[in-house]
């Protein structure tokens, strides 16, 4: 006889009828993540790229109100480089939220979103979306398979598969311009970093970047992991060592111990963080690009949390997102800033910003 | 030349078409949720289908693919911060209830899911591992990616809570099997 415990599981499973799930909707999601992985592989920085724009706040005026007229063209610089002061934001599903309770809805839930200076642009499944201070324009003709951004310009990277190949094109958020970069990728190729006029990219002959203003390209360092204001971080490969280069905007060559695959550069390149730091085995920290001086980051986390750097909010302020291995614990989101390691937490819940919000849309700083 | 491996979307549409259904219904028994089981097999035939051009065979396939739920679900969970054990509403049974009829029988088996859905998440896992897709101990440790005592336990815990819960019901539990001794400590 069966027992009670296993008959019920039985008759409960197959009192449900489920509908056979969409395959072309899977293939499109698990080709979109084969490639954000290839791009991880070939640059650690591309997912951070990701990662922190979808984490990063960003300071638009009158946020979560009527969008107010656009500003006159010639009142942005194009190509500002090193100031920023962002508020922390986080993206649960289809809402983006501040820590102060403020919140907007968008048009879909983001697959991913970068910041500029004057918005944020987002990739969903129902299309690509242009958020500023005119209100959210739908960017046509595009997928977003791939977006970056400079947080302290107004230029997007947005770069599409297709059948074969891909395009890399580049939006002005504040001008709504879409033009092409690269129309020639093959399929293994993606877009790593935008700094200011330079785009970042990577095809199967290397990587490479682009000046956007004449069109020139060079060689790039390989396995670029950020660039700020014409410093790069790279980390040459794992026979290197625990070693991470980084490249001044003078010149300057330097190979620093520091084991940070996936981190971020201070708006000036004074700073690099990253989540798990020699010296400070499975912690985030920070170190100082010009004399090597290290900083622990004090975020109280426990062995087995997982430690996201968001990315910088401003020239010393860092967004830290934290997931606890405790399973009882929730999300949340910590600024920490340098020199002096100190963390604050600015929000205990990060899904109590979003009233009904969906742990499982969750795509904020600690996703997946 | 080292050729690309490739993922050919007609057979994994083929393998969709054929199994989602099963897939279906033990992520439901999981969570206890139509709209969040169906969530839960998109993510994991997303992953599947990622991990396609490795798997080779249908068997393969679903092996990976139910793996890939049981993790996800207990992924989910830990990252909504839920807290172990939900409250348990009402148990609708007195332990002498007897199943002579239509209604009492419906009333055990909502009664039997309502606390299997109060179960924390590894536990409740471990229950539909074992009772539903019955695995051995040792196949439920290789999905849940844990040792073979540490199943033992978790079903055990289950137990407890069942019987705490339900009473003295006949024929609630299965015997326990060569295999799967429940643990009493």
């Amino acid at each position: 006889m069966t027992d009670r415990l296993t008959s019920t599981l039985h008759e409960r499973a197959d009192a449900e009828q489920f509908a056979v799930p969409d395959v072309e909707a899977l293939v499109r999601a698990g080709d979109r993540r084969v490639r954000r992985r290839r791009t991880a592989l070939a640059a650690g920085g591309a997912a951070l790229a990701v990662v922190a724009g979808v984490a990063l706040g960003q300071a638009l005026p009158g946020r979560g109100e009527a969008p107010q007229p656009a500003p006159a063209p010639e009142q942005v610089d194009i190509y500002p480089v090193q100031e920023r002061d962002l508020p922390p934001m986080v993206v649960v599903g289809g809402d983006v939220a501040w820590v102060d309770g403020v919140t907007e809805k968008l048009r879909a839930p983001a697959d991913e979103l970068v910041r500029t200076s004057v918005g944020w642009v987002y990739a969903s499944y129902e299309g690509v979306f242009s958020r500023t201070d005119t209100g959210t324009r739908r960017v046509p003709g595009v997928t977003g398979d791939l977006l970056v951004s400079d947080e302290d310009g107004v230029l997007v990277g947005v770069y599409d598969l297709h059948e074969g190949g891909a395009v890399l094109r580049v939006l002005d958020q504040r001008t709504d311009e879409l033009r092409v970069v690269v129309d020639d990728l093959p399929e293994e190729s993606g877009v790593l970093a935008l700094d200011g006029d330079r785009i970042y990219w990577y095809d199967t002959a290397g990587t490479w970047v682009q000046d956007l203003s004449t069109g020139e390209r060079e060689p790039a360092p390989e396995g670029l992991s950020s660039v700020e204001a014409g410093t790069i971080v790279s980390n040459p490969g794992a026979d290197q060592g625990f070693t991470t280069a980084i490249e001044t905007r003078d010149g300057v060559e330097r190979g620093l111990e520091w084991s940070g695959d996936v981190g971020a550069l201070s708006p000036d390149g004074a700073w690099y963080a990253s989540d798990d730091a020699v010296g400070f085995p499975g912690a985030p920290g920070a170190v100082l690009v010009e004399t090597g001086r290290r900083v622990r980051l004090q975020t109280g986390t426990e062995r087995g949390d997982l430690v996201l750097i968001n990315g910088w909010l401003d020239a010393t302020t860092l967004q830290v997102g934290i997931s606890p291995m405790a399973e009882a614990e929730p999300n949340r989101l910590l600024t920490c800033t340098v020199p002096d390691g100190r963390c604050e937490v600015v929000l205990a819940d990060v899904l109590s910003v979003v009233p009904g919000a969906q742990f499982r849309q969750f795509v904020g700083p600690a996703a997946p | 030349m080292r050729a690309r491996a490739r993922r050919d979307p007609a057979d994994f549409a083929a393998f969709v078409h054929a199994r989602s259904a099963a897939l279906h219904r033990a992520a439901y028994l999981l969570v206890g949720e139509r709209g969040l089981a169906q969530d839960l097999v998109q993510e994991a035939l997303t992953k599947t289908y990622v991990a396609w051009p490795r798997l080779r065979d249908p068997a393969a396939a679903e092996a990976y693919t139910r793996k890939a739920i049981t993790t996800t679900a207990i992924g989910w969970y830990r990252r909504k911060g839920w807290h172990g054990e939900r409250p348990v509403a009402d148990t609708p049974l007195s332990a002498g209830s007897v199943a002579g009829d239509h209604a009492d029988r419906v009333a055990e088996q909502d009664a039997v899911w309502s606390v299997v859905q109060s179960l924390p998440p590894r536990q409740r896992a471990a229950v539909v591992l074992r009772y539903y897709e019955d695995l051995t101990e040792a196949q439920t440790a290789e999905r849940l990616g844990c040792a073979v005592g540490t199943v033992k336990s978790q079903v055990s815990a289950a137990m407890a809570t069942l019987r705490r819960e339900l009473g003295d019901l006949p024929d609630l539990l299965p015997a326990p099997a060569h295999d799967d001794q429940v643990v009493t400590r």
